[in-house]
């Protein structure tokens, strides 16, 4: 099968679909179900850990850890057995910060002013620096 | 406009910043104007939006005015 492709939801969420193969990918006969697996987000784990075998041709993983670095695959499942699995796709959930709550001044020494913010959510990836 | 001198530390989420910083240019505020701010944090992965602008907070001061000469009221 081709590799299945990643579509980013809200925050931690993804929506993997994968193509439907033609007759001939299929191996002439109708498809039963797909079986998508992944590696739980373990870089030293194999791709092989069941997500599901659905006959929907999507699935979307939830709450996932935006710092983590996921792999997933999936194969055709026909009367005659399995196929072999496509490549496998990466799952990169890091993103730009989020949204900054707004920016308080407030007195500080010698008639100068502070300005005091909280750091927003850093999108999985640290954040390296503010604009004002 | 940028304002360089705030931002650059990261785990320091606060800035000092002058008057005569925020009364010269390129800013040139005036006494008693609002000090409005806005930032967005940034990632390798980009810019997150804007924050919104504050709606209170500090104002612009600065040292005070020239004052009239005394007056000599009475003398003995």
């Amino acid at each position: 099968m081709t590799e299945p492709q990643v579509e980013k939801l809200a925050f931690g969420n993804v929506r993997i679909r994968w193509d439907h193969p033609d007759r001939f990918g299929a191996g002439n006969k109708p498809i039963i179900t797909y079986d998508l697996v992944w590696d739980g987000g373990d870089p030293n784990s194999s791709v092989n850990i069941r997500l599901v075998d659905t006959v929907s041709p999507f699935y979307i993983l939830r709450d996932l850890d935006v710092k983590k670095r996921y792999r997933v695959a999936v194969r055709a499942h026909n009367k005659c057995g399995y196929g072999k699995f496509s490549d496998t796709v990466n799952i990169d959930l890091r993103m730009r910060p989020s949204k900054m709550a707004t920016v308080r001044t407030s007195k500080a020494q010698n008639c100068g002013m502070l300005f005091s913010w909280f750091p927003p959510a850093d999108g999985g990836s640290p954040i390296t620096g503010y604009i004002f | 406009m940028p304002l360089p001198i705030c931002g650059k530390t990261v785990g320091h989420e606060y800035c000092a910043v002058s008057m005569e910083t925020l009364t010269s240019a390129p800013f040139n505020l005036r006494q008693g104007s609002l000090v409005e701010v806005t930032a967005y944090a940034v990632n390798a992965f980009g810019s997150g939006d804007e924050s919104e602008l504050n709606t209170h907070g500090m104002k612009i001061a600065a040292v005070p005015g020239v004052m009239e000469p005394p007056k000599l009221v009475s003398f003995t």
